[in-house]
């Protein structure tokens, strides 16, 4: 086992949360006996690609590579698994369509009323603004709009909808269109925390590439533990790190997995390796479920062999509940570059033969799909995360399974009102059940006002565990309205406030 | 393509050594021998079906067989797909009972009945109709994924390499090949032209010089 260095805070994943958190930790906080500078180590299992930032014109090495890899590649780089998705300094922030969702008014209701917190909209204001200024959050210009776009947002007014643009985290977008269709972005324009190293770094914070966190080490203090540092394995060798303050940023699959590793969870799983115990450490898995509905034009929606970036969705909410439950959301993805192997395998092209190849000839410009998805499944159904393999499971419910047969009404409709042949398929897998709440997951180190149904206080720290904070999309307690990654990336900017005044302001004990 | 390509292609792939060294058999598509009918010719056979090769209006499937896209696809189909040897042969015998013959004896025509045949399956049950879904879907997705320019170079962790020959970034009009993306009029990623253009109508409307953050 190598030296022990310590440090005053280690901060373990360094994700949309951790590298903004860190950032921001070593911004504004002090040691509080002395207000020196605070030792601060950022700890990630993946590679740092520092490269010069140029958003709108990319870094020579990306330039090339990014666009071409879409998301089957990740399953054939070891060291970038699927579904952990980009195991890297920056993490799963550049990915997708940089589609950006600051929480709604019902996400901050829900939290506050279900479990007892002080996340108010007034409470994380500040931390919003950070986010929205750090990731330069805006709405995608009119101009970038396609013919798909236009008819989607005709059609949504047409039926009494009230559609809208999504907002985006991009900064100097040339809307090539394949900004949906692969992970990062050779232009350097997907926002990502990424941008907040260079903060961390001025502010004498130490980032630890390459190495995968082991343990939190925790000690047994009375009916609870106590933090001491954390273990840590780098190019085959085992080193130790010491801290009094942890926090953990291993998304809403890796925390429970690594706290688990660490002998913090449930006893009923952990058996003699508990050395903490708390029920809910890998329970409460929500998040939201998409399916697309695919559509094919007469006339082309978007450009030959391109696309642009634009976005219009509209919820559609169930009046039966006031929190937001069943609320769906319809969005189109009719913009975005169509990639050859997917129009030629829809259901849309001919089996085979001359007429296959015929229309091949026009199929990438006609072809797109209308996407639906609950975000707010009911609060009663929670799954859990495996604290072995990280793999998750979620009971599902009726009520999923009606609701998006709904939403699925809804893109039949918008589709004949835009003059499209349109898909009637229901997926399988939903079927009689909802196997997964696979997307946007989150609450499965939940904050709360009592230990017995969360992990973490209203402060991000750990219950039962002194020094231990867990701040990434395991914080919060329920699914918000969208995309999470902008919810997210608040929980990083709020915790970092909220522990540092806490913890790290100058005549704090 | 530029000089060397395609060797490097082959060499990368393991394909040019499988082929020098005699171990990729050939692919005898209008000389059926049904008594050694191998799981490269019932693939290579299918796949001329589904894209057939008529020039000059129709450069499909066959036109591939030189950098050994059926090799390909049949490892893919044997590994990815769990498809047998077994399996192939059972697609390829399955029309004796409608058409006479295997489907390697079949003309063109009889080959596209039978595809026909077999897709209007109610249940689709029969392992005949799971081959001809399974190739299928994986032939389209070579073909149409820019063979035999699909590959990305990796390092030896498996990260991809960034080179300047990545897909059609070269001009694939150069070589004569007409791959799956001319078909379909995809051009692959933007020239620095192209970039050029939409930075400049783009910077008119939505711009920050500079670094983020």
């Amino acid at each position: 086992m190598a030296q022990n260095k310590e440090y005053d805070l280690i901060v373990v994943g360094a994700g949309m949360a951790g590298c903004i958190l860190a950032a921001r930790i070593a911004e504004r906080g002090v040691n509080p006996h002395n207000g020196d500078k605070l030792r601060i180590a950022l700890i990630e299992a993946g590679p740092y690609l520092e490269r010069k930032k140029n958003p709108g014109y990319g870094d020579p090495r990306w330039r090339i590579m990014v666009p071409q890899i879409q998301w089957e590649e990740f399953a054939n780089i070891p060291h970038w698994p699927w579904p952990y998705g980009l195991k890297m300094v920056g993490g799963c922030s550049l990915h997708w369509g940089a589609f950006a969702f600051l929480p709604f008014d019902i996400d901050y209701k829900n939290w506050v009323d279900e479990m007892g917190i002080d996340w108010t909209k007034e409470n994380m204001k500040e931390a919003v603004d950070d986010i929205v200024k750090g990731l330069h959050v805006h709405e995608d210009p009119e101009e970038a709009y396609s013919r798909g776009n236009r008819l989607f947002r005709d059609a949504g007014r047409a039926l009494g909808y009230q559609p809208r643009g999504y907002t985006v985290a991009r900064y100097n977008c040339i809307y090539c269109g394949y900004v949906g269709g692969a992970h990062g972005c050779k232009y350097d324009a997907k926002a990502t925390s990424l941008w907040y190293i260079p903060t961390f770094l001025e502010h004498g914070g130490e980032l630890i590439s390459d190495a995968e966190v082991q343990q939190v080490v925790i000690e047994k203090q009375g009916a609870g533990g106590v933090v001491k540092g954390v273990s840590y394995r780098r190019n085959g060798e085992d080193f130790t790190a010491v801290a009094n303050n942890v926090v953990v940023s291993c998304g809403a699959w890796g925390t429970p997995v690594l706290l688990g590793r660490s002998g913090f969870g449930p006893r009923a799983v952990l058996g003699p390796r508990t050395i903490v115990e708390n029920d809910n450490v890998g329970r409460n898995l929500d998040g939201d479920t998409n399916f697309d509905v695919p559509v094919f034009f007469d006339d082309p929606i978007k450009e030959a062999g391109r696309g642009t970036s634009g976005g219009i969705y509209w919820f559609v909410d169930d009046p039966k509940f006031s929190d937001g439950t069943g609320r769906l959301r319809i969005a189109e993805d009719l913009t975005k570059i169509t990639y050859p192997h997917v129009a030629a395998l829809s259901e849309f092209a001919p089996a085979f033969g001359k007429a296959h190849m015929d229309f091949m000839r026009k199929a990438i410009t006609r072809y797109g799909s209308i996407s639906i998805g609950l975000t707010k499944p009911p609060t009663h159904v929670k799954g859990w995360v495996d604290l072995e393999t990280g793999g998750h499971n979620y009971p599902g419910d009726d009520y999923i399974d009606q609701r998006l047969r709904v939403a699925q009404g809804i893109a039949i409709e918008v589709a004949k009102k835009m003059g499209c042949k349109v898909s009637l398929k229901f997926p399988k897998t939903f079927q009689g059940g909802y196997p997964s709440a696979g997307l946007h997951t989150n609450g499965t180190c939940r904050a709360g006002s009592d230990r017995k149904n969360s992990v973490i206080d209203q402060n991000f720290e750990a219950h039962d565990v002194k020094g231990l904070f867990i701040a990434d999309a395991s914080s919060y307690p329920r699914a918000v309205s969208s995309n999470s990654g902008l919810a997210t990336a608040t929980m990083g900017a709020f915790a970092a406030r909220r522990i540092a005044k806490n913890h790290f302001s100058r005549g704090m004990a | 393509m530029k000089k060397g390509t395609r060797r490097r292609f082959l060499r990368q792939t393991g394909l040019g050594i499988l082929a020098t060294s005699g171990a990729v058999e050939p692919v005898a598509l209008a000389q059926p021998e049904p008594a050694a009918a191998t799981p490269l010719q019932i693939v290579a056979a299918l796949a001329d079906t589904l894209i057939p090769t008529e020039e000059p209006q129709y450069p499909g499937y066959r036109r591939l067989e030189s950098f050994n896209i059926s090799t390909f696809v049949w490892n893919q189909l044997r590994v990815v797909d769990r498809v047998t040897p077994q399996n192939l042969a059972s697609f390829n015998e399955a029309p004796k009972a409608t058409l006479g013959k295997p489907f390697l004896e079949l003309d063109p025509a009889g080959r596209a009945r039978h595809l026909d045949q077999l897709f209007s399956e109610t249940d689709g049950a029969s392992v005949p109709h799971k081959v001809l879904r399974q190739a299928r879907e994986r032939i389209f997705a070579v073909f149409y994924r820019n063979f035999p320019y699909h590959t990305i170079d990796r390092d030896e962790k498996g990260t991809p390499i960034a080179t300047d020959k990545l897909h059609q970034i070269i001009n694939p009009k150069k070589s004569n090949i007409v791959t799956g993306w001319d078909i379909a009029g995809y051009r692959g990623p933007l020239s620095w032209e192209e970039e050029e253009e939409r930075r400049a109508r783009f910077k008119k409307i939505h711009w920050h010089e500079g670094d983020a953050g």
